[in-house]
């Protein structure tokens, strides 16, 4: 002890607290929302997650195929007459979309035009602590990207929001972790709501549907969209579907339980959206 | 160890540990968890690295650790680097005087190190802004606690090899 106070280590200590206080004011601050230091440190293992990644999805996706192949022959089933399905629905959309522009010409009006700009990026880690939902991403701000661009799957389905960027990497925070918040509407209904993270849930890999009226008609496997409302996410992203209908702990009100249309778990390539122009 | 001095080559076997513990707990636990958590056996290797040297060596490692911790996991914001650092020190402080340096001690330190630092991270980010009810530190503090100390039993003996091989230092 007194070793440690003879070489001046309460000022040492002193200084290292104060050096801690500082990075998390300036994180706080930030506008990546993170410091320099947290920066050099993802930068210094970003090749060892990439490293470890890829070694460790091998290992996993082969465990997985092996342990699963008659649920993926069944899966591969389904999924081949749901293509079929699809094939069809997609014919007929097809001609309602014609029709749709024929009226549209007719009535004069302006085609809804959406145009995104994305950044492909790869997932090289997944969440790395038991209390919160966040993927780590192989770009960063060299390739145009920023706090709280909207960050999507190649199926157009929400994944989440980017919540730090360094160089050569940058974080999703998910749909899922207990910080989401987004403004959200109901496909079937038009009615607006909150999507948001919620602790209990987010163990179970899904999110909730707050604020929703008491008179509202919510059901399950209704489709719930980005409602486009605080100019973060582009409206009509698909974040779930209604699995459940709950009363809130406090007993006031009631919410929805979504369940993410994106395959959290599985995905390993993401896709930033830069930026984004909707035409109505 | 030819040239290099004998703390040097001390700290490096150390550093090889605790940098196992960091590929461990930020690269191999999150893709495959054990008991359905991710361990913290950084924290583990923290204690041991602090309880077979002294305060500067366990602040030291602790600080450093810390701000791994907190760069690659989200919520941070030096909550690890500041915590780890004090933990570090106090075991480093009180080692050489009030503990002996036993695989019982070493699981004992850590156990009370990783609960008071699970449910000081709790309430700090969870508890005190009510995003999560007290059943979280039940479902995955306790266990993450329990998993996390585990880890002393395979690198104990590592540190106990290094700490008798530069026992002169």
């Amino acid at each position: 002890m007194k070793f440690f106070l003879r070489h001046k280590g309460v000022v040492l200590v002193s200084a290292a607290a104060l050096l801690i206080l500082g990075m998390a004011v300036f994180s706080f601050f930030s506008k990546d929302g993170t410091t320099p230091l947290s920066n050099a440190v993802n930068f210094l293992f970003r090749p060892l997650h990439i490293l470890t990644d890829s070694a460790l999805g091998r290992i996993d996706n082969t465990r997985a195929a092996m342990a699963d192949y008659e649920s993926l022959a069944a899966e591969y089933d389904n999924l081949y007459a749901y293509v079929a399905e699809m094939q069809e629905e997609l014919r007929r959309s097809r001609q309602i979309i014609d029709e749709n522009d024929r009226l549209r010409e007719l009535l004069g009006l302006q085609k809804r035009d959406r145009k995104f700009e994305y950044i492909s990026t790869a997932v090289i880690d997944r969440s790395l602590t038991d209390w919160s939902r966040t993927f780590l991403l192989s770009k960063g701000v060299e390739a145009g990207i920023k706090k709280d661009q909207c960050v999507i799957s190649s199926s157009m389905y929400l994944v989440g929001i980017v919540s730090e960027v360094g160089s050569g990497w940058s974080r999703v925070t998910l749909v899922t972790d207990a910080d989401m918040n987004a403004g959200a509407k109901i496909e079937r209904t038009g009615q607006t709501a909150i999507a948001m993270g919620d602790w209990d849930l987010m163990r179970d890999g899904q999110l909730k549907l707050s604020y929703i009226d008491r008179e509202s008609d919510v059901q399950n496997t209704d489709l719930v969209l980005t409602s486009g409302q605080g100019g973060i996410f582009p409206d009509d992203i698909t974040i779930g579907s209604v699995t459940a209908i709950r009363d809130e702990p406090s007993g006031q009100g009631s919410f929805a339980v979504i369940e993410p249309k994106a395959d959290l778990a599985n995905l390993s390539q993401v896709f930033v959206i830069k930026s984004f122009v909707i035409t109505e | 160890m030819g040239n290099i001095s004998r703390p040097a080559a001390k700290w490096i076997y150390y550093g090889t540990i605790i940098f196992i513990c960091i590929i461990l707990q930020n690269m191999v636990f999150p893709r495959f968890p054990i008991w359905g958590v991710k361990g913290l056996p950084i924290v583990a290797a923290v204690v041991m690295a602090a309880l077979f040297t002294d305060a500067w060596g366990g602040g030291i490692a602790g600080f450093l650790c810390g701000i791994i911790c907190d760069a690659m996991m989200t919520p941070g914001n030096g909550f690890f680097a500041l915590t780890l650092m004090l933990v570090g020190i106090a075991i480093g402080l009180s080692g050489g005087n009030y503990f002996r340096k036993t695989l019982l001690t070493s699981l004992f330190l850590t156990l009370i190190t990783l609960s008071s630092v699970v449910v000081l991270y709790y309430l700090v980010f969870f508890g005190v802004t009510g995003k999560a009810g007290i059943q979280a530190l039940i479902l995955v503090g306790v266990p993450q606690i329990l998993v996390s100390t585990a880890f002393v039993v395979p690198f104990f003996p590592f540190f106990k090899a290094t700490h008798k091989r530069f026992k002169s230092d």
